[in-house]
């Protein structure tokens, strides 16, 4: 019995360190929680990465993007604008295009399959729920012609 | 007394269920947790283009699916997955692309179409990309400047 809650001890200490070092990283993400409203939330970032060259060998645009401070989801309209945290969804644009669709999909991840081989250009944008324009990103690329 | 009472109250509950409630199932579609053996072909219901929306100049179209579940899981290791799983893809005026949305929303958004003549093709595609059925919508884009 006594060796039963030593060991039961040794547990709890390693939970409690095991627990302080998964809170601290919980620390590092900002804006963790969609519950709690963030005061004076930083400004929205989008970082966007080249197409992923696998697939784009295979001809299949797969660009990956990264948020900071912007959660996307379907949410639209005047009454939206002042959501804490900060929500929106991305406009994406091709080759300069005069339209662009909404992308609601929250998968990070922009994909365009069966653009004929040469140089184009993808137009990510993080719009506000009012479609009000943070901040955007230009990726160019070339898809290959058929080997 | 008291026990006629809750039965008529019972009896109330049960006529307003059935009278007013579709069954989650039949409105939502199968549970994602449970697999479904010989599941029915997929079908894509399509509505018109919201039509306010249009006069603005902006297209948009809600869909719904069945026996499909619209997730972002892809390539041929999902091929088995049961329920069936997959998403869409979407192809503006016959361009040789198209964009995958695996975003389950409901509702498809392109905005800044030129005035005039238009049709917006969506496939409902497995998650290996082979297309189960699509339909393609046509509509014009009114003249703004009228």
């Amino acid at each position: 019995m006594k060796v039963h809650v030593r060991f039961l001890a040794a547990v709890a200490v390693g939970t409690v360190l095991a627990t302080n070092t998964f809170a601290q990283s919980l620390k590092e993400i900002p804006g963790s929680s969609p519950l709690v409203a963030v005061a004076n939330e930083p400004a929205p970032k989008l970082f966007v990465g080249a197409p992923l060259p696998g697939p784009l060998a295979h001809g299949a645009v797969v660009i990956p993007y990264r948020l900071e401070n912007f959660r996307i989801l379907p949410v639209l309209g005047a009454g939206a604008v002042n959501v804490s945290p900060r929500v929106g969804h991305l406009h994406v644009t091709v080759d300069d295009l005069p339209w662009h669709w909404g992308d609601f999909s929250d998968s990070n991840t922009v994909v365009v399959v069966g653009l004929p081989p040469g140089q184009h250009k993808v137009l990510i944008e993080l719009a506000n729920p009012e479609h009000h324009i943070f901040t955007g990103q230009t990726v160019t690329f070339t898809v290959p012609g058929p080997a | 007394m008291r026990i006629n009472t809750f039965a008529a109250v019972a009896a109330c509950t049960v006529l307003a269920t059935s009278a007013q409630a579709q069954s989650a199932r039949e409105v939502r579609g199968a549970s994602p947790y449970a697999d479904i053996q010989n599941e029915p072909a997929p079908r894509l219901i399509l509505d018109p283009p919201l039509p306010d929306q249009l006069a603005r100049g902006i297209f948009q179209i809600q869909y719904r699916v069945e026996n499909v579940h619209i997730v972002p899981v892809f390539g041929a290791g999902a091929l088995n997955v049961s329920p069936r799983i997959g998403h869409l893809h979407i192809t503006v005026d016959d361009l040789p692309w198209h964009w995958a949305d695996a975003s389950d929303n409901n509702t498809i958004d392109v905005v800044g179409l030129p005035p005039g003549p238009h049709k917006v093709l969506i496939e409902l595609v497995s998650a290996d990309h082979q297309v189960f059925t699509g339909q393609t919508v046509t509509f014009t884009v009114p003249d703004r400047a009228k």
